[in-house]
């Protein structure tokens, strides 16, 4: 599971602990996917889908969600701050920008009391900065990394959690608005560039603490 | 193609965000190659003195949204009005940095404009038929290059921190256009209630001409010592990565990267840290990087200077010796 996910879904689990509620785990994606499932199964979501719709981009992936959360109706969506594969960042805001809700990104904090309608959510701005907010739900959170402790998943609740059946909805390419796809070709994958050229240093651990050592003394 | 491109501001307590410059100057490059002109869209309130700064940076118009309601930042209000602002511009290419910020708000506001928009670009490169761009991919370990044809009528792009282009010299003055906000009917769904800097205790890493930062490959807090000691024996200063903070290793003002600080020490030693564009963002302006990583081919090598690809248990004790001995 891409890292910043397990602390929404961390997150998740504090808050139905102080709150109540129920948690469902929600991935866009084949068959291949279903792991990430299993294993939200294993942390103690109440449910568990997997949206079969096609997942080549963002955009694809947030409007099969809005699909599936139209129907759901949530109180509130957790996602990440990024997947670490695309990286691209946006999906949890899209997602919220179709669906019409109101957001927050890299949040990491949420005080929640019941039957409020609001959330207080804490989320960084970057460079040090931090802004605290009241937002109203539903609402889509993007939670970022530390919110939360993650706790470690024995790996026979795993095994348990194969066992169930997970739900599937799908979501039909035809169905999908494509709003705002971007019809990228990609043209190369390559590994990226040196920007400096770097001088690596070996030997025994002495030979390389005293080289460098002299080149921080030379350096500095 | 002539046209527009637009470059998105952001600020705060009156500065310009780190990024601008290097926004303003690829923005310029691109205006350039495709005969168009560059203009900028700020967001604020008083932006007398931004706005003063920003007549200095070649920008043929500077589009301003100067009202009360904008002295804090909201993300919903945000939206709606930069989206609407970029709506009523109407350029080819509208350029955001990669920050907090864009992240929130360009997402939603490329589905209110129906325009793509191509996230944490490293470079980008504007032709009369087609976008290209170089993006990460996981975790940066890769780059994709990827190419939009043909280019829609209106694109958005986010830009990563990266190499700062030349300053940009002034040819003229641009023209100043005062956008008004349109208002809004719906009830508010966010409020919010403070927006404030980090606090440090006394220390600022900003200012440590050596810094000793760790990453998650010093595996416990019991390996803390190690960056203590050598940034001791140095007289430097020690700074983390992300997952430091997060496991509550270190306090947030020893961040280093997009979430904190920008550092640029004289000397950058970087301990187990796989060299992130988060992270980099923050510290590829030191001039000496020392990497010390026993992953050979992880990303932070891209920036050093000299690399150690060794288990940093084994060799950091070491060169703390080494230091604590060429010190007395
Ligand atoms: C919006 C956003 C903002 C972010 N802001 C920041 C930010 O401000 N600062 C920041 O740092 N990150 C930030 N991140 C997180 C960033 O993406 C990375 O996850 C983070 O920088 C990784 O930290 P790391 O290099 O310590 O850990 P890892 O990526 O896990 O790297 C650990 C490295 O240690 C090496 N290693 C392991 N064991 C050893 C050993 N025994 N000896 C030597 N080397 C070893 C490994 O080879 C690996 O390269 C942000 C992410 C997002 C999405």
């Amino acid at each position: 599971m891409n890292e910043v996910d397990q602390y929404a879904l961390e997150e998740a689990l504090a808050m139905r602990k102080e709150l109540g509620g129920t948690i469902t785990a929600v991935c866009v994606g084949d068959l291949t996917c279903q792991e990430v499932l299993y294993v939200a199964k294993a942390k103690g979501v109440n449910r568990a889908i997997r949206v079969n719709a096609p997942c080549a981009n963002e955009v694809l992936i947030a409007e099969a969600l809005a699909e599936v959360f139209r129907q759901l109706k949530p109180d509130l969506v957790l996602a990440g701050v990024e997947s670490s594969d695309s990286m691209t960042g946006q999906t949890g805001i899209l997602l919220a920008a179709m669906l019409g809700l109101p957001f927050a990104y890299a949040v990491t904090a949420i005080e929640a009391r019941p039957n409020v309608g609001w959330v207080r959510v804490t989320k960084e701005l970057g460079e040090g900065i931090c802004q605290v907010l009241e937002i109203k739900l539903p609402a889509v959170l993007c939670v970022q990394s530390g919110i939360q402790p993650l706790k470690y998943t024995p790996p026979a609740k795993i095994l348990q959690a194969r066992k169930e059946l997970l739900e599937v909805y799908s979501v039909p390419e035809s169905s999908l608005q494509h709003s705002v796809v971007p019809q990228l070709r990609f043209t190369d994958v390559f590994k990226p560039q040196g920007i400096k050229r770097t001088q690596m240093l070996s030997g025994t651990s002495e030979d390389i603490a005293v080289a460098l050592v002299k080149k921080i003394m030379e350096a500095r | 193609m002539a046209g527009q491109i637009l470059v998105f501001i952001e600020h705060y307590d009156g500065e310009f965000r780190a990024i601008t410059q290097r926004l303003l100057s690829i923005g310029r490059e691109q205006a350039e190659c495709v005969d168009a002109r560059l203009a900028a869209l700020v967001l604020g309130h008083k932006l007398d003195r931004i706005v003063g700064s920003l007549s200095e940076m070649n920008l043929d118009t500077i589009f301003t949204v100067d009202e009360e309601q904008f002295e804090t930042y909201n993300p919903e209000i945000c939206t709606r009005v930069v989206s609407e602002a970029i709506g009523q511009i109407s350029p080819r290419l509208v350029l955001f940095g990669d920050t907090h910020m864009t992240r929130e708000i360009a997402p939603a506001i490329s589905v209110a404009l129906n325009a793509p928009f191509l996230s944490g670009c490293l470079e980008i490169e504007l032709t009369a038929t087609k976008l290209v761009v170089t993006q990460p991919k996981y975790s940066g370990s890769v780059f994709v290059r990827a190419e939009l044809e043909p280019v829609p009528g209106m694109v958005m792009a986010s830009v990563q921190s990266g190499v700062v282009h030349p300053q940009l010299v002034c040819k003229q003055l641009p023209e100043i256009i005062l956008i008004k906000a349109g208002t809004n009917n719906g009830e508010p769904r966010i409020r919010v209630l403070e927006t404030t800097a980090a606090k440090a205790d006394g220390i600022d890493i900003a200012k440590a001409s050596i810094i000793v930062a760790g990453g998650r490959g010093l595996k416990a807090k019991e390996n803390l010592p190690l960056i203590r000691d050598l940034a001791e024996a140095l007289g430097g200063a020690i700074a983390c990565s992300r997952p430091l903070c997060d496991l509550g290793w270190l306090p947030a003002h020893y961040l280093v990267g997009m979430s904190g600080k920008t550092v640029s020490p004289s000397i950058y030693i970087a301990c187990g840290i796989s060299g992130a564009t988060q992270h980099l963002a923050g510290m590829s302006g030191a001039k000496c990087v020392i990497a010390i990583n026993n992953d050979a081919s992880a990303p932070i090598y891209r920036l050093a200077d000299y690399g150690v690809a060794r288990d940093l248990l084994e060799i950091l004790p070491a060169i703390i010796k080494e230091a604590q001995k060429t010190n007395t």
